[in-house]
């Protein structure tokens, strides 16, 4: 056994090291040494969460048991690759979004409270500023909008999706072009709120976003699906109604998505 | 050496859950529980390379997962004059307090809402 006093000097030193590089990362001064990292890292981390998404994603567990490593490996690249070029030639073959401006990210984690009951409120996607990845870009699958880079290292970023909690956005009804702000709530569950009485609200209207970019171009596309309006709340005597929202897309079947750039 | 071996996989598999899986802090289970079997100035320095790779594949601010790891194994490892620290009562609290302060730390950097922490320190009670 460690007697306590030996320890003290360890933990102290540790946490010295510690401390200098949190000082130094909230400084912006440590990009090199994410970037470092992620070189060395991506390839690891891509493979780990292809084979751990794989396993997740419900294939038959008989099939699994026979698979040595090396075989569940290879096969959980290959299907990578197969929805990666499913995603693409999808992706491109939309017409709201321009092509030539999308970027295709790889889905490095995207990390649940309980894997399968819980849905992600973040996705870290392996493309950074390096990929001329911006803070605040949406990023879309087809014609849907995931969510916004809200943080960007040299070769990753993370994306907070629409259902998170922290995500707020302006957005407008297709059939009624009722305005209203769309809330993230956090496990996959999106509010529409703050509309008018006098607007009309129906159930299964899509919502898409109302646009809000700068004159560079910077920003949220108006006309991005964000879900399908599923239960509708209406009183008299409020000032506003509100409804619930359902996602359209379902984010845990995903690996590729693809970021806009202005 | 089959200890060291089964030692080996666990560390790198609750580390690979903690990063692409689940939110829930697997490693830190993992590392307390550890810590209290060996009671070993090594498992600091696991806890640090540890915290270390976490925060560089979550991008989260770098030191910051290390620091709360080292905390909690720090103090631990003041209550051990006082407490029997190989018991179920220990690593139940531990977890659950270990869990909270990471979780509380998240916050600060937007990650989880306060509602999340409370829940999610209670399954990493069970994994401790």
């Amino acid at each position: 056994m460690q007697k306590r006093s030996s320890l003290v000097p360890i933990f102290l030193s540790y946490a010295f090291i510690c401390i200098l590089f949190l000082f130094l990362s909230f400084g912006s001064r440590l990009s090199f040494l994410y970037g470092l990292s992620e070189i060395l890292l991506h390839p690891l981390q891509a493979s780990s969460y292809a084979v751990l998404t794989s396993y997740h994603g419900g294939e038959s567990q008989d099939t699994l048991k026979k698979e040595n490593t090396q075989l569940r490996l290879q096969l959980a690249k290959l299907n990578e690759m197969k929805k990666e070029d499913a995603a693409l030639r999808d992706q491109y073959q939309t017409t709201t979004v321009p092509a030539n401006k999308l970027v295709p990210a790889a889905i490095l984690s995207a990390r649940t409270f309980i894997p399968g009951v819980s849905i992600a409120d973040t996705l870290v996607i392996d493309k950074g500023s390096s990929d001329q990845i911006k803070k605040g870009a949406a990023v879309v699958y087809k014609d849907m909008l995931l969510g916004l880079v809200t943080s960007v290292t040299p070769h990753a970023s993370v994306v907070t999706l629409v259902t998170s909690n922290s995500s707020s956005l302006t957005a407008a009804t297709t059939k009624t072009n009722a305005v209203g702000i769309v809330k993230g709530q956090g496990r996959g569950i999106m509010t529409y709120e703050l509309v008018l009485l006098a607007d009309s609200l129906e159930s299964g209207d899509m919502v898409v976003t109302k646009g809000n970019t700068d004159d560079a171009g910077h920003g949220l596309p108006p006309g991005l699906v964000i879900g399908k309006l599923a239960s509708v709340h209406k009183r008299a005597s409020n000032l506003f109604q509100n409804a619930e929202l359902q996602t359209v897309v379902d984010i845990t079947k995903l690996t590729t998505v693809f970021v806009l750039q202005p | 050496m089959i200890a060291s071996v089964i030692f080996i996989l666990l560390c790198i598999m609750s580390f690979l859950f903690a990063v692409h899986v689940t939110t829930l802090p697997f490693f830190l289970g993992f590392v307390l529980v550890l810590f209290i079997t060996y009671r070993s100035r090594a498992i600091f320095l696991l806890a640090f390379v540890v915290g270390l790779l976490f925060d560089i594949m979550t991008l989260h601010p770098i030191g910051l997962t290390s620091l709360m790891l080292l905390i909690v194994l720090f103090l631990a490892s003041l209550y051990q004059r006082k407490f029997e620290l190989r018991t179920y009562p220990f690593v139940f609290f531990a977890s659950f307090f270990g869990t909270y302060a990471i979780s509380f730390c998240c916050i600060a950097n937007r990650s989880f809402s306060s509602k999340v922490s409370f829940r999610r320190s209670m399954p990493s009670v069970v994994i401790g």
